[in-house]
Parts: C-alpha cells; sequence; structure tokens
C-alpha cells in the first residue's frame, strides 16, 4: 500500500506526548489511515482530545486522511 | 443507627470556651444531605442573615460530606460555610486532605463555632474528648509551623486546619489551610479572616471510629465497576497535576492573560504547565484521602525567602495567577509565591487576581511607588509579586488595600481602577475565562459565591472533559454562543452542589460519574433509596436555599453580571478571540430555565416544588 504525507498540529499539552515533543509533525502514514490511528502513532491518548479538524473544518476521529491533509489537534480542557 | 453521617455535630462557644454535642434529625440529612448542604440550612434557618461577618454573631461552620471518610474514592472533602466578609453574602469554601475524613472518624459530622474569644485558641477533637488549647504562642506563625506546634501539643498523627498571619490580620482573601505543608485550601470567601477574627488560630482532629457503611459489598462492587474510566481519563492528573492543563486551556482561548486582556501565551504556558513542573522542580506525589487519583504535587521553593524548602506545587489555578495572568514565565518565582501563599494562608486566586490589577493599577499611574513601599511592580517581576504577597499578608503599604478585595481596592483607588478589577460579587474571577466558554458566563454571573467555576465546571462539558448528556442536556451548542448555555450551566451547577453536600471531589466527572452512579453510592453507604431524579433536585433544592440567603441580603439580577472587561473586551487573538458572553439573553434562558422570575427571584412556586416553602416570606 502506498504511504500518504500529513501533517498535524498538537495544540495544547498534547506536544508531551509523542516521542518527538513538539507541536508540530510531519509523517509518511499507509493510505487509508484514520485520524484516531495516527493520533495513536502518535501516542496521543484519545481521553485528552476534545476535537479534530482536517483542513481547517471539524472531522470525526474516524474520517480517512489523504496525502497532504493538515490536521489540527485540540486538546480536552484540564486544569482545577 | 445511621449510616455514613453520625447525626450529630460539635456546637462551640468560643468566648466561655464551651460546647455542646447537639444531633441533627435524620430528615434533615435526607433534605440537604451534608457539607454546605446542611450547613447552608443551618446557616439560613439559626443565624442572623444581617450581622457583621467578622462579629462573634457570625459563625463559622465546618461541615464533612455525608460520604466523607467512607470507601468511596475522592471522599476527602469538607465545606467551611460562613457569612463572607469579602463580599458580605453566601461564603462557601470547600477543601480536601485528610481533615473531613478525620473529624468523621471521631464521630461528628460537624463543627459550629461562635464568638470571639479574648485571647488566641486552638481545639482539639479527639474523639469523645473536647479541649482548649491556648494558642497564644502560635499566634503569628505560618500555616506549617502551626501544623507542626499543633500536632506537637495534641497528637502526631492528628489533622489541622489552620490560618496564617493572613488570617490573624483579618485580611479578607485569607483561607483556611489544611495540612500544613502539603497545603489544601478552604481559600475562597475570606474564610480565613472570619477564623482569625474569633481568635480561633487552629482546630486538631483525631477520631478512632470508622464511619459505618449500609452495604460494603454493595458499595465495593459499584466502586470496582466505576474504577476503570476514571483511571482512564486522569492519568494527565496524575502525571502532571491540575498544572498539566496549562497549556490545554490556554490553547482553548480560556487562559486569563495579563489581567485578562490577551488572548494567546503559547511560549509562556509551555515554560509555566505541569508538565515543565515535573521535569524540574516536582519532588513527589501527593493524594487527599481515598483518591486514586492523585493529582496533588510537591515541589522544591528555588528563590525567595523560603529558598531551599519543599511545599505543595501550584494547582492550575495558581499557575494561572501567579504565571498568565501577570506575564511571569519563570516557574521559580511560580512556585515561590505559591508558597508563600500558602505559609501565610492566603487565596491563591485572589491573592493573584489583586497582583494582577496592582499591577495595572502601577502601569496606568493610579498607583506610585511610594504607595507600593518602594516595589517596582511591573509584569513578570517575580520579587516584586513575593514582596507584594508579603504586603498584603501583613496589610503593608499598598498591601493593605488590596487585602481587602478587588472590589474594595478599586473603590479605595477610584477611577479607572474598577475597570482592572475582575470581580463578581466582590469575589475575583476563578481563572477560566468566560469568552472561551459561555456557560461559564452563566455560572459566574449566578454562582452563590461570587465569580467561582467550581459552582458549574461547565467549562468541563464544553470543553470535552464530561458529557452533558449524563445530566439530562442533549443540545448542540457553539463554545461561544449564547443558546441554551444557562439551561447547560443551571443543570451542572445543581449536580456540583451535590459534591459539596457528599464530600467528594469533582474530579469525579472526568470519570463520567453520573447521578445515576453517585446517586447508587450514596444509597449504598446510608441504606436510602434515592432516585436518580430525587438526588438531582436535592441539588436544585441547594442551589436555591443559598439563592434565597442572598435573595434576603439584597442580591438581584443587578448582581448577576461580569466585570465590563470581561464584557466588552475583545481579546482579538486566541481560540476564543472575538468572543464577548451576551449576558442578557444567556441570563433570560438561565432564569426560564431555573423558575425564577426576571429578576432573578426563585417564585414560590419553585420554592414549593423543591420543598422551601419555609423560605417564602
Amino acid at each position: 500500500m502506498s504511504k500518504i504525507s500529513v501533517a498535524v498540529k498538537l495544540l495544547g499539552h498534547l506536544m508531551w506526548y509523542p516521542d518527538q515533543k513538539q507541536k508540530q509533525h510531519k509523517l509518511q502514514v499507509k493510505e487509508g489511515t484514520t485520524i484516531k490511528e495516527l493520533l495513536e502513532e502518535l501516542k496521543v491518548p484519545i481521553a485528552e482530545v476534545n476535537y479534530v479538524s482536517k483542513n481547517g473544518q471539524r472531522a470525526d476521529l474516524n474520517a480517512t486522511l489523504n496525502d497532504g491533509d493538515w490536521v489540527e489537534v485540540i486538546p480536552t480542557i484540564g486544569g482545577g | 443507627m445511621t449510616y455514613g453521617y453520625w447525626g450529630r455535630i460539635i456546637e462551640v462557644d468560643i468566648d466561655t470556651r464551651t460546647y455542646k454535642k447537639i444531633p441533627i434529625k435524620d430528615g434533615d440529612y435526607r433534605k440537604y444531605l451534608g457539607g454546605s448542604g446542611l450547613a447552608g440550612k443551618l446557616l439560613y434557618s439559626d443565624f442572623d442573615y444581617k450581622v457583621d461577618p467578622l462579629s462573634g454573631e457570625n459563625p463559622l461552620i465546618f461541615m464533612a460530606g455525608i460520604l466523607t471518610g467512607t470507601p468511596v474514592p475522592t471522599s476527602a472533602k469538607s465545606s467551611v460555610v460562613t457569612k463572607s466578609p469579602l463580599t458580605g453574602i453566601w461564603g462557601e469554601a470547600t477543601v480536601g486532605g485528610f481533615w473531613g475524613p478525620q473529624l468523621k472518624k471521631a464521630g461528628y459530622d460537624g463543627i459550629i463555632v461562635k464568638g470571639k474569644s479574648e485571647k488566641p485558641v486552638a481545639l482539639y477533637i479527639n474523639d469523645e474528648k473536647i479541649e482548649f488549647i491556648d494558642a497564644e504562642g502560635l499566634w503569628g506563625k505560618d500555616v506549617y509551623e502551626t501544623e507542626e506546634k499543633l500536632r506537637q501539643k495534641t497528637d502526631k498523627n492528628a489533622e489541622v486546619a489552620c490560618i496564617g498571619p493572613a488570617g490573624e490580620n483579618l485580611v479578607k482573601i485569607a483561607g483556611i489551610m489544611i495540612g500544613g505543608r502539603d497545603t489544601r485550601a478552604a481559600g475562597r470567601c475570606g474564610v480565613g479572616a472570619v477564623m482569625g477574627s474569633k481568635n480561633l488560630k487552629g482546630i486538631v482532629v483525631k477520631g478512632t471510629n470508622k464511619v459505618p457503611v449500609y452495604d460494603k459489598e454493595r458499595l465495593t462492587e459499584l466502586i470496582k465497576k466505576f474504577m476503570p474510566e476514571l483511571k482512564k481519563n486522569t492519568q494527565g492528573l496524575y502525571d502532571f497535576g491540575t498544572a498539566g492543563g496549562v497549556q490545554a486551556v490556554e490553547a482553548n482561548g480560556d487562559l486569563p492573560i495579563k489581567n485578562w486582556t490577551l488572548g494567546s501565551w503559547e511560549k509562556g504556558a509551555a515554560k509555566t504547565c505541569g508538565q515543565k513542573i515535573a521535569e524540574t522542580v516536582q519532588t513527589g506525589h501527593y493524594a487527599c484521602y481515598a483518591c486514586p487519583i492523585r493529582c496533588g504535587k510537591d515541589v522544591e521553593v528555588r528563590v525567595g525567602p523560603y529558598k531551599g524548602s519543599v511545599g505543595h506545587g501550584p494547582e492550575y489555578e495558581t499557575c494561572a495567577a501567579f504565571g498568565s495572568n501577570i506575564l511571569n514565565e519563570d516557574l521559580d518565582y511560580l512556585c515561590a509565591a505559591n508558597d508563600l501563599c500558602n505559609r501565610y494562608g492566603l487565596d491563591t486566586i485572589s491573592t493573584g487576581n489583586a497582583v494582577a490589577m496592582a499591577i495595572e493599577c502601577y502601569e496606568k499611574g493610579l498607583i506610585t511607588r511610594e504607595d507600593t513601599g518602594g516595589i517596582e511592580l511591573t509584569w513578570g517581576n517575580g520579587e516584586a509579586v513575593l514582596e507584594l504577597i508579603q504586603k498584603i499578608a501583613y496589610k503593608k503599604d499598598i498591601g493593605k488595600v488590596f487585602a481587602e478585595g478587588v472590589k474594595k481596592a478599586a473603590e479605595e483607588i477610584g477611577g479607572l481602577a474598577h475597570e482592572y478589577a475582575v470581580h463578581t460579587k466582590g469575589l475575583s474571577y476563578a481563572f477560566h475565562d468566560p469568552r472561551a466558554f459561555t456557560s461559564m458566563a452563566a455560572n459566574y454571573a449566578t454562582a452563590n459565591r461570587g465569580a467561582c467555576h467550581l459552582e458549574a465546571l461547565s467549562y468541563f462539558a464544553e470543553g470535552g472533559a464530561f458529557p452533558p448528556e449524563l445530566i439530562g442536556f442533549n443540545k448542540q451548542t457553539d463554545p461561544h454562543g449564547y443558546q441554551h448555555k444557562g439551561e447547560l450551566a443551571a443543570r451542572m451547577q445543581n449536580f456540583m452542589n451535590l459534591f459539596n453536600a457528599l464530600g467528594l471531589c469533582k474530579f469525579l466527572i472526568r470519570g463520567k460519574a453520573s447521578p445515576e452512579i453517585i446517586k447508587n453510592w450514596v444509597n449504598a453507604v446510608t441504606g436510602w433509596n434515592l432516585t436518580s431524579e430525587e438526588f438531582l433536585l436535592i441539588g436544585e433544592r441547594l442551589h436555591n436555599l443559598k439563592r434565597m440567603y442572598n435573595v434576603r441580603l439584597g442580591i438581584s439580577r443587578k448582581d448577576d453580571t461580569l466585570p465590563p472587561r470581561l464584557l466588552t473586551h475583545d481579546r482579538k487573538t486566541g481560540k476564543a478571540g472575538g468572543s464577548l458572553p451576551h449576558i442578557g439573553r444567556i441570563l433570560s434562558d438561565y432564569y426560564e430555565f431555573r423558575g425564577w422570575n426576571p429578576e432573578g427571584i426563585p417564585t414560590k412556586e419553585k420554592l414549593e416544588e423543591l420543598g422551601l416553602e419555609e423560605l417564602i416570606k
């Protein structure tokens, strides 16, 4: 299966979960990968995700990705 | 025999150093539960609401919840209820730690302190034995030292609630601190000043009883079923504490920055968050009684007068107070400011707001270097902040003005100072911005103690941390819109009232703790047969009871508002840039859902429905 290239921005504290502790990531993933699978690859716990957007539009976690997509991940609210 | 609660409290007359153990009717527990519910009923019915909050006539009521001290997860909490000297209305502060559970082990549900002692005194409750301890030698000591000394005088395993110099000095933003160096705070509404006005330095509790549970087997089974969901969703709280949320709050546009004027602070948030604390100054974890979450952290203090000591780590609220809201990116000063507040017995939320306002007043020329006693009060100046905190606790120079809270400080300074005072009904805002999740505008405007976030915690419901369907709210909402926000806030307020009455931590909702789940715990502990509807009705009753306490003091729609900065100031950047809460529409929705009239007064029909007929005058 061919690979596609996607960009991800992890907002807030989500930057601390991937091995590379940074906000912006560029990844090569298998075609047909869902946003949820992408987040799992980045080790971001789903419980910490409020919502995601794909190419600027709010998207479902089960939405599949296409080459060149960019995903923004907004964290679940926290604090006390 | 009762289960969960004992059916008795201690009533102390501190003038005469006498006490009585008084029974509470079983029906009152069923109607108001415990904690701030039962305490609210007592405050409303048994005491004059017109009293001066710092007079001997104002009672200081400590009340554990009906689940406090049981095996129910997070059952650590107790409430402190009084007429607030900061706001002049309903005063309530809730605190975790081990003090409440220990009071229950001693065989009591609560303590009412009346009167005013001539000399400093402490109270020691040890099962059936109750003693008054001379505290003259402790007056002036900070919270950490007071706790150590009171334990030395009584029992090394006893639990201590005490005030620091701020409470002694009648600072209106002083709290009552629990656990000494492992500080947990009944921080808000100036309850520490009420304790100080009574010359009561501390209350020490030690008990050997076990809180009786009606059906242990059923309770164990229910808890076991609930735990995996809680564990799954609170790993972040264990790893990084509430401070681990600083960046998430910033990313949602919910973080107050530069005295509530800016919309984003991405780099600063990354330097002042729980993750950074864990990497640098953190020395350990801390858990309250029966808590599987363990969100507390210990940290090293690296600067300031107590450099080299270890104290409780800053919570999220304190990170915002002494980080973003004063533009301080230096974690060391943030931790030192937190430690100073804990030692002096100051509420970090109100103190942080006061410091931010003072800096803005200084910047705009409303106060001068002469007023500050020589402090160069600029944004992000850590040393200056530590000095100002000390001046607030000891009412020195400009500290004397800010020791009265931001509302009174604005009245004293005058002019544009009112624009920089961010409060509702005299209580400074907790650090979740109502422009980010506008259900919080409904909550802050109507919360019974003033601008309290915890009375609704509805940013959890809007920000993906709690599904509001679990409390019967199924409508679609826009984070910055106005539709249905009043209803959402009211529903959350009803639910949250139950936590304070039961003695539970609100972080349970991260584990999707629904009214159904918690009601089942209550039934297993008490042997009652509550339905979920009856259970939620108690929450609504408690919110209305507290509202009626305030209505009697003249509170109405005219007071249910947000300060100009939060209503009219567009921060322009960040996730909530452009958002301004439409408070008129939001409140109309709120009152309608609540069954209150357009002036914000509960109707006769509503009070009857809630079984509060006796409040109709």
